[in-house]
């Protein structure tokens, strides 16, 4: 199938719509205050739309090409979407505006409100940057400006834990930047060019060629939370305010995997991997990638950190579809790509939600939980189910295909891999469901007390917060968090498994064409 | 070169001289009308400005400008202005302007920084000259100018160990002028000239020609603060006023890379080092001061000092893209040039602002300064991030060349040394600015009080840390260009 390349500037100016409202939201700071939630809600919502009316180009067969004049460092920085780009661009600023919706009743009781709008749209703008750049350099660019602006997000408690993970993520980032930054520098002195083309534009083995993928795997591994490069995960998701960890975990760990998948079929090609067995090691660390991450999250009693060691393992599927280096396999990467955002972004939402009701961080004190926050844990058990891999929902859909295509891979051993991990799933998820609703009223009494003493410990901005949920009358069972935060968090969970319920699963022909688009040509 | 590409003219002896005369003309004017101090002021550093923005559209069609004074027997005083002059001095008349104005803000009591003028006109003179000259004589003779008139101001604030430091500096500067004298004095016995642009006047390395070079090299690289020849550095801008610091990271440091340029390809030639592999000498240098001077940096709590230690990293940059010798090494370095004067321009001021407005110096006491002065400290992030090599900023550019030389060269191993000095980079920049912005919420109210800066320390930091980014976001990259012409020239 051959592609229109249409030349268009349009990626390129929407890339700066949340870029630049970010900068002037934080510049006049003062006089946006009160508008602040608005804009970024507005921006985000706009942003949502402005890649939707690319969509109808794209479905056509085209290719939208920007060469952007400026920010020429040494070489021109590129803009283009394409049916991978689209796919990941329409469901991901969707998330990214479900999470702004999210924030408004998140960070009502937060400091430096503006701060942390501003940089969220910053973020945000770094993020699809980096999915829109139509070349290795500017997908370094924004990909180093989405770390960087992250860092403000992730460390916005300020306290010392949160300032130690952030210094965490911060180097960690910096080092994978310079990575990537190592790679390219090679491809260009190899190739004398950094654009994404099909095909690949390595195309001799050689020794430089072998170091400059390494250094791209370190440096996109180590955002995606690869084994052995995850450790800045479970530190940082914890530490970040819920949004923020939704968004690094739902959206930002993906465009590690995006930055590799370019690499595999963009700079070098899959015949050329394959070849050079390189897919061998990092099917081996997919799989380690995989069990680790199901492993440890089953000894986590920190919620939050209960998801991120499972964010590792979902990590590790995506990589497990992507190196199989077959369109089945790369479909069922992608749709999982877009199931674990939808899904993961929804169980940070629900985790934030349930620490700005109550304060609860830790799964041993939820107990009948879903009783006071049913509509919460309701979607909760939504995405839980769907991680877990259960028909209607997506999770199932994503799981089916990984494991054909290992099957006609002939590799089953992988598929006995996704059942454990899925085991493991439902062995950590589960019970955080049914402590939650069907745990005894004693028991849930007692859990009261012990949240009581844990407050005092808490961080003080949400202290005062706290403080009136504990003197609500025990009559009162229900302290749902408001629609505003329930909202999003349902479109997401309806997410989760609308698409499934479809007779045409729209996302599944995305992932389709977007897998097409990469094996053809 | 032909002929009809040389412009005899006096504009390079003019932009040498407004300075001295500049700096003659204050001491008068302080004795009998202190009115006309600033006009003088003014116009000795930014008629030089005019000046080399006059020359620039002949150098860079690729004619030279020439003079020839004949007051300095045997030799005569002789400039000569090709790319690689133009281009430095184009950065020196840019940076005198704005430390001078901002030295202007640093001093506001005006008895005080009276007598810092005098001596920091003469500097800038004698960088200019250093920048402009065109034989080694004549860089030898403004080089010792721009050394000798730095000593007071290294001692200027007449502590114990402002003198210490100044002493230090004092007598490696005689080491330095002893060593290129000897150095000179070889070159001249077997060459016959001393002059630049004839590409390498020796034809063949010879034990007394590798003399000369190790003297080249400590005479330039004391003032380069190559290691191990950088031990006057840290403790001079640790005790120096900042606008002293400031001069001689952003151009003393780079007359020193200057020189080292100069005696690579003026002197010796390309094909010559080649052969003797003597470039080995400076590459392996620039390694350890990368590394060292990174590590070093780690450990400094006084701002100065972390700075001085950086700038040796730097330096290591820029002596690393020289020692290569392949083209985009060379481009890498020389745009280095440019990017390390904006980036550590920029956070000496800073570190200057921070000084003369809340008197601190140690990093551990600026917690939370950021609140008090958020725009000098989003500067100094803003230069502290370019330092890593993110894009888009200048120094991104100049690893990325420095990184394709490497390759070019054969020594792809070596890009691993810039990546580690990078997260290095990070790792000492970074915590100051997180801390002055983050992670204060226990600081009392009037800790996190605004101060008013005067526009005169604050600007020159605006623009400095603008010009960290300004050139890359535009779709010519006008000192690449420049950088890229030099580069020419040599390869």
């Amino acid at each position: 199938m051959e592609y229109e390349v249409v030349h268009t500037l349009l990626p390129a100016i929407i890339i700066f719509v949340p870029i630049v409202s970010g900068l002037l939201l934080f510049l006049l700071g003062h006089r946006l205050e009160p508008y602040k939630e608005l804009i970024c809600i507005g921006v985000t919502g706009l942003f949502f739309v402005l890649v939707l009316t690319m969509y109808p180009a794209i479905r056509d067969g085209k290719i939208l090409l920007g060469i952007f004049q400026y920010f020429s460092f040494p070489l021109s920085v590129s803009f283009k979407v394409d049916q991978l780009t689209i796919f990941l661009g329409i469901f991901f600023s969707f998330v990214w505006f479900m999470i702004a919706c999210f924030s408004y009743g998140y960070m009502a009781h937060e400091h430096k409100k503006v701060r942390y709008y501003s940089f969220f749209l910053l973020a945000e703008g770094g993020c699809m940057g980096t999915i829109f750049a139509g070349d290795l350099l500017g997908l370094f660019l924004f990909f180093e400006f989405m770390a960087l602006t992250t860092y403000i997000l992730v460390a916005h408690e300020e306290t010392p834990i949160t300032m130690f993970a952030g210094a965490k993520y911060l180097y960690m980032t910096v080092g994978g930047g310079l990575s990537v930054f190592f790679g390219l520098l090679i491809t260009y002195y190899l190739t004398g060019s950094v654009v994404f083309n099909r095909p690949g534009l390595i195309t001799e083995p050689s020794a430089l060629a072998t170091v400059a993928f390494a250094a791209f795997m370190v440096g996109f591994g180590l955002k995606a939370g690869m084994f052995p490069v995850h450790v800045w995960l479970p530190d940082a998701h914890p530490a970040a305010p819920s949004p923020v960890s939704s968004a690094l975990s739902g959206i930002m760990l993906k465009t590690g995997i995006y930055g590799m998948i370019r690499v595999i079929f963009n700079i070098y090609s899959p015949e050329f991997i394959h070849n050079a067995d390189w897919d061998t090691v990092m099917l081996i660390i997919a799989v380690i990638t995989i069990l680790l991450g199901s492993a440890m999250a089953l000894l986590q009693d920190d919620l939050k950190r209960r998801l991120a060691y499972s964010s590792i393992a979902q990590i590790g599927y995506i990589l497990l579809g992507v190196f199989l280096l077959s369109e089945q396999g790369l479909i069922g990467g992608l749709y999982h790509l877009f199931t674990h955002a939808f899904m993961k972004g929804l169980l940070f939402l629900c985790a934030g939600a349930i620490i700005v009701q109550t304060g609860i961080r830790n799964i041993s004190q939820m107990k009948g939980i879903g009783l006071k926050m049913p509509a919460t844990m309701i979607f909760f058990t939504i995405a839980a189910v769907t991680m877990v891999g259960i028909p209607p929902f997506n999770g199932f859909i994503s799981k089916w295909q990984l494991s054909l295509a290992s099957l006609e891979a002939g590799q089953p051993f992988f598929v006995a891999v996704l059942i454990v991990s899925s085991l493991l799933n439902a062995a950590y998820y589960f019970p955080i469901v049914i402590t939650a609703f069907f745990a005894s009223e004693s028991s849930s009494e007692t859990a009261h007390g012990h949240e009581e003493g844990h407050d005092e410990g808490s961080k003080p901005d949400a202290h005062g917060h706290h403080v009136t949920n504990n003197q609500t009358p025990k009559g009162i069972l229900r302290e749902d968090a408001p629609w505003h935060m329930l909202f999003p968090m349902g479109l997401l969970a309806v997410g989760c498994f609308a698409f499934a319920l479809m007779p045409e699963n729209w996302a599944w022909n995305l992932a389709l064409a977007a897998a097409k688009s990469l094996f053809s040509m | 070169m032909s002929q009809s590409g040389i412009i005899i003219s006096i504009i390079p002896a003019l932009i040498v001289l407004f300075p001295l005369l500049g700096s003659g003309g204050l001491m008068l004017a302080d004795r009998y009308r202190p009115e006309w101090r600033n006009p003088i002021l003014l116009v000795s550093v930014v008629l030089p400005l005019f000046l080399a923005g006059a020359m620039y559209p002949a150098v860079s069609a690729g004619r030279i400008y020439y003079l020839f004074l004949n007051i300095l027997p045997p030799l005569g005083l002789e400039f000569r202005v090709d790319i690689l002059s133009a281009y430095i001095i184009l950065i020196f008349v840019f940076f005198s302007l704005i430390i001078v104005s901002y030295t202007v803000g640093y001093y506001r009591d005006k008895e005080e920084g009276r007598k810092f003028f005098y001596f920091l006109l003469l500097v800038i003179g004698g960088c200019f000259g250093v920048a402009l000259s065109g034989n080694m004589l004549t860089l030898f003779f403004f080089f010792e100018l721009m050394s000798l008139s730095f000593f007071p101001l290294v001692a200027y604030k007449s502590t114990p160990e402002g003198y210490a430091a100044g002493l230090k500096f004092f007598f490696m500067t005689i080491i330095a002028g002893v060593a290129l004298f000897w150095a000179v004095a070889i070159i001249y016995n077997t060459t016959g000239s001393l002059s630049f642009g004839t590409g390498g006047l020796v034809s063949a390395g010879s034990p007394i020609l590798l003399v000369a070079f190790v003297c080249f090299l400590i005479a330039f690289g004391i003032k380069a603060a190559m290691i191990p020849l950088h031990i006057w550095m840290p403790d001079a801008y640790a005790a120096s006023p900042t606008p002293a610091a400031t001069i001689s990271s952003v151009m003393m440091l780079k007359t020193g890379v200057l020189g080292l340029y100069r005696v690579f390809h003026d002197i010796y030639g390309l094909s010559v080092l080649q052969e003797t592999g003597w470039n080995n000498i400076v590459l392996v240098l620039a390694i350890i001061s990368m590394i060292y001077g990174s590590i070093n940096a780690f450990a400094q709590d006084d701002l100065n000092r972390r700075l001085a230690y950086s700038g040796i990293a730097q330096v290591g940059y820029i002596l690393f893209g020289l020692g290569l010798l392949t083209e985009q090494a060379f481009v890498g370095s020389a745009y280095h040039i440019m990017a390390h004067a904006f980036m550590k321009g920029c956070l000496f001021l800073c570190a200057g602002v921070i000084y003369v407005n809340t008197g601190k110096t140690k990093i551990s006491e600026m917690k939370g300064i950021g609140l008090q002065m958020p725009v000098t400290m989003t500067a100094f992030t803003i230069a502290g991030v370019s330092a890593v090599g993110i894009p888009p900023f200048n120094i991104f550019v100049s690893k990325w060349h420095l990184g394709l030389g490497a390759i070019e060269a054969g020594m792809p191993a070596l890009i691993l040394v810039l990546l580690l000095s990078s997260i290095l980079n990070a790792s000492y920049y970074f915590p100051i600015s997180i801390n002055a912005f983050l992670g204060c919420r226990e600081l009392k109210n009037i800790e996190r009080q605004r101060i008013r800066l005067q526009p005169l320390r604050i600007i020159p930091v605006i623009l400095l840390a603008v010009g960290a980014f300004a050139f890359t976001i535009f779709p010519n990259n006008w000192p690449l260009d420049l950088a890229r012409m030099v580069a020419r020239l040599y390869f």
